[in-house]
């Protein structure tokens, strides 16, 4: 299934866009996107900054099984305030 | 009960008053500014953005939150995005509540919340021009 995945802050820019469609098997969780997301943007890889996520606009663990049409969103912790 | 983000200055007086509330007895508000230095760095302005279509909804569950975990009238919070200067405000909370622990309380407990849960980045850009995101 296609997953629409946005990037945001140092992640849009590392990945150089701020959102685009990656392809996982059905029902694959998370970390499954994520290793995807790392073989499409190597320096994605290399981060230091802990990776979040969201799932349809709620903090989603790496665990979550995807769905067809979820909302994600990939993005490093948090800085505002 | 109110949260949102935008880029225009926050107008503190008018949180203040539409905070206001017949059975409180007192007002807290926090606001964060923006400070000149960032580890060891002068920073000329900050920038900030949002997942703007999840942010108010987080702000939202936060405040949510502390409605029921404290004994509170109300509050109202806003979040700056964009791009802010040194002494700026960057994000205003505002909380009512019939007595000035719960209402201390209530503001610790939103700001901790904010600057953990709230899909907020901060660009701090320096004096050399150098940009980093934090």
């Amino acid at each position: 299934m296609k997953i629409v995945v946005r990037y945001f802050a140092l992640f849009r820019d590392i990945t150089g866009t701020d959102q685009d469609t990656i392809v996982v098997d059905e029902g694959a969780p998370i970390s499954d996107l994520l290793v995807r997301i790392r073989d499409k943007y190597p320096d994605m890889g290399r981060t230091k900054r802990d990776v979040l996520v969201s799932v349809n606009r709620n903090f989603a663990s790496h665990e979550l099984q995807l769905k067809d049409g979820d909302e994600v969103a990939i993005f490093p912790p948090v800085s505002g305030g | 009960m109110k949260c949102s983000v935008q880029r225009r200055k926050i107008d503190i007086d008018e949180l203040i008053e539409i905070t206001r509330n017949p059975e409180a007895g007192a007002i807290v508000v926090f606001l964060g500014t923006v400070r000149k230095n960032s580890e060891d760095k002068e920073i000329q302005w900050l920038f900030y953005e949002a997942y703007e279509e999840m942010v108010v909804e987080e702000l939202d569950r936060i405040v949510k939150e502390a409605m029921d975990k404290f004994h509170i009238t109300d509050i109202n919070l806003i979040h700056r995005l964009g791009r802010l200067g040194i002494k700026e405000d960057s994000v205003a909370i505002c909380v009512s509540s019939p007595h000035r622990a719960e209402a201390f309380r209530a503001c610790q407990f939103v700001i901790d919340e904010v600057k953990t849960r709230a899909p907020i980045w901060k660009m701090d850009i320096t004096a050399d021009g150098e940009k980093a995101w934090h």
